[in-house]
């Protein structure tokens, strides 16, 4: 047992996938693509933020979430807020009536800045904010939700009525929020251009090491106890209850963990496209954070990636070549997927790709883990059902030294 | 056939048919719905419209389970209706009441499907299996019930249902390509503020949420209306997660 809880950080198999990863996004964009094009990739790119979220919270907590959109908007709004008090300054606002407050503020005659914009002067507490506020608000939400052991379809209701509540709330409240154009015209962090092309591909690069870093932090968690957990929560909760963990503690943490994840991406989001609209906070993109997330796999951290690149290039894409047509091509994508391989890329990966690549890729042979084993089953059996994929792992993998028993054990921590 | 909505009538009838936006928001909502749907088969329960006392119609949202599917129901081009004659103008109940006749015809015709939907529910055959699916999926299975082939009926019923609310919603309200997103979390609470599984209930819950957001109304601005209501009902369903109208029963 002391054995198996040690599970190895990074395995030859992920390492490989996360240099790969890097290699991409760090070495080969950068260098194929131009400027503009980079920076469509780091937009892109800060959607993955919150798929990797979903894959932690949707994938391994079993917890789905239809309001993403909530915290990627929240950290998004943290980190406008301050670029636009820094834009604001009253040497470049002189012509408004009253200098020195963003521009939506004096056209919806407000005279002073409002109190709990006060914060977003400074450059530290607006970072903090990125982050804290998001977390807060999913700890509130999830706290009221979990310990009261309310889960499933009434938690993403619940999480979808609350994206739709703030994107009204913002939309709603445009001299306090900018309404529904969102906060503009953000030029400088710090006194350095955010537009200029210099920035963008520093930006670009801050985003790649952020989301690395996360992507660390979910590898970590994946390979951890609490990895295990999860997942032995997602597929028998009740059973994790009885073993005396404290179920809804761990779905707090999870669904937290998530939204912070989300509000970095969001910050980013701010930074690298220059604005911030409640067009990226309401019930739609959050949807549309989810199929990210799904088209890549929901239990796979790199798919989360993938995913979120490969359907926004297809939007941007289909969209410039085929006007007429990219809806359909969207729509034929995301059906495609859900009805083809219901658990993303990923799948497509460990089934077709995996097992024919050279030795060296899959290291010596070595004992499987068990999480890995019961994840692994559940990403190549198109069967969501965990008995079934259970059962099928194992006949699958017979060859393997993992037994029958163990399989169960070992997820179950005794 | 003047009446475009009876033509959008049939058109959601059939589940094949998909026109140009439509796919794109029906692919939209694939996958949610068969999140949300495809483990949790609750059933169809139209809900009610309310006629506002002050004499302005507020015919509010019929509602299903096959919720996201109001988006695509009314999916249709961009189209301002043209309502046959007989329903223009308005009932004078008094001198200051007015009641449109267009709102006391979709007031009707909710109260006919949510008739239809009892029966269909709680008086027939089919209703029955389906509740015994719901219950207990293993066991409705095990007594020769063909889960798989409930399933896809309750889902195009309640699709269906969807889809005559999105055609009475045109009577009312103007129909786009994106109106139905603005539905989406309103027939989601409605329906789990009612109780997932009563009837009863998600009339109750239609009843209140678009009689208090009108009355809000009156008062405040109608964003801060809308936001009101709806944080108000999230903040009862975190306190009774099991809705107005709970079936007692032992899992």
């Amino acid at each position: 047992m002391q054995e198996r809880a040690k599970a190895l950080f990074m395995p030859r198999q992920d390492l490989i996938g996360f240099a790969v990863l890097a290699l991409i996004l760090i070495v080969i964009l950068p260098l194929v693509l131009d400027v503009f094009r980079l920076n469509l990739v780091g937009k892109y790119l800060t959607y993955s933020f919150v798929a990797l979220g979903l894959v932690l919270c949707w994938g391994y907590g079993g917890i789905l979430s239809l309001g993403q959109g909530l915290f990627f908007g929240l950290g998004g709004y943290c980190m406008a807020m301050f670029l636009k008090l820094e834009a604001s300054d009253p040497v470049s606002t002189k012509i408004q009536s009253t200098p020195g407050i963003p521009d939506f503020m004096d056209w919806n005659q407000i005279t002073a800045i409002p109190w709990w914009w006060q914060p977003f002067n400074s450059l530290t507490l607006s970072l903090i904010a990125v982050v804290l506020v998001p977390t807060v608000f999913a700890f509130i939400i999830s706290v009221a939700m979990f310990k009261r052991r309310v889960g499933g379809v009434y938690f993403a209701i619940i999480t979808q009525a609350l994206a739709a509540i703030l994107t009204i709330l913002i939309i709603g409240q445009q001299g306090y929020t900018g309404g529904v154009n969102g906060i503009t015209d953000l030029r400088t962090l710090l006194g350095w251009d955010i537009r200029s092309d210099n920035a963008k591909l520093v930006l670009y690069f801050v985003n790649c090491i952020l989301l690395f870093g996360c992507l660390l932090i979910a590898q970590f968690i994946r390979k951890n106890k609490l990895g295990r957990i999860l997942v032995a929560m997602r597929d028998r909760e009740e059973r994790v209850r009885f073993s005396g963990y404290d179920v809804a503690n761990f779905k707090i943490f999870v669904f937290c963990l998530a939204a912070a994840i989300s509000s970095v991406g969001g910050a980013m989001f701010t930074l690298q496209v220059g604005f911030m609209s409640p067009s990226f906070v309401g019930i739609v993109p959050s949807i549309e954070m989810v199929i990210f997330c799904a088209v890549g796999g929901r239990l796979s951290i790199l798919g989360a990636v993938y995913g979120s690149l490969l359907v926004n290039w297809a939007k941007t894409s289909f969209s410039e070549s085929f006007p007429e047509l990219w809806l359909f091509a969207m729509g034929a994508l995301f059906i495609g997927v859900v009805m083809a391989f219901p658990n993303g890329l990923a799948s497509l990966f460990l089934r077709y790709i995996e097992p024919y690549l050279p030795a060296w890729y899959h290291g010596k042979a070595k004992p499987v883990e068990p999480a890995e084993v019961v994840e692994k089953a559940s990403l190549t059996s198109t069967d969501t059902q965990p008995e079934t994929a259970t059962s099928k792992s194992t006949e699958k993998q017979s060859d393997e030294t993992v037994p029958v028993n163990s399989l169960e054990g070992g997820v179950y921590v005794d | 056939m003047r009446n475009p909505s009876d033509l959008r009538l049939s058109k959601t009838g059939s589940p094949c048919q998909l026109s140009g936006r439509r796919l794109a928001v029906k692919a939209l909502c694939a996958l949610p719905v068969s999140l949300l749907l495809a483990s949790h088969m609750a059933w169809a329960a139209p809900a009610t419209s309310e006629v506002n006392t002050t004499g302005l119609a507020v015919t509010d949202d019929t509602v299903t389970v096959g919720i996201l599917h109001s988006v695509t129901g009314t999916m249709a081009i961009e189209v301002g209706v043209t309502l046959p004659d007989w329903m223009m103008g308005s009932y004078a109940l008094s001198e200051t009441i007015e009641i449109p006749i267009n709102g006391i015809f979709v007031m009707v015709l909710t109260l006919f499907i949510s008739l239809c939907v009892y029966l269909l529910m709680f008086r027939s055959r089919w209703g029955k299996q389906v509740r015994a699916v719901v219950l207990n999926r293993p066991m409705a299975g095990a007594v020769g019930i063909n889960t798989e082939k409930i399933d896809r009926y309750t889902f195009g019923i309640g699709c269906g249902v969807a889809g005559i609310a999105g055609s009475a919603f045109t009577m009312i309200g103007s129909t786009g390509p994106t109106s139905g997103q603005l539905y989406i979390v309103d027939t989601f609470l409605v329906v789990v503020f009612g109780g997932a599984q009563s009837l009863l209930g998600t009339i109750a819950s239609a009843f209140t949420i678009s009689q208090s957001q009108s009355t809000l109304e009156f008062f405040l601005s109608g964003s801060m209306a809308k936001v009101i209501t709806l944080l108000l009902v999230v903040g009862i369903l975190m306190l009774r997660p099991q809705g107005l109208f709970a079936l007692k029963i032992r899992h």
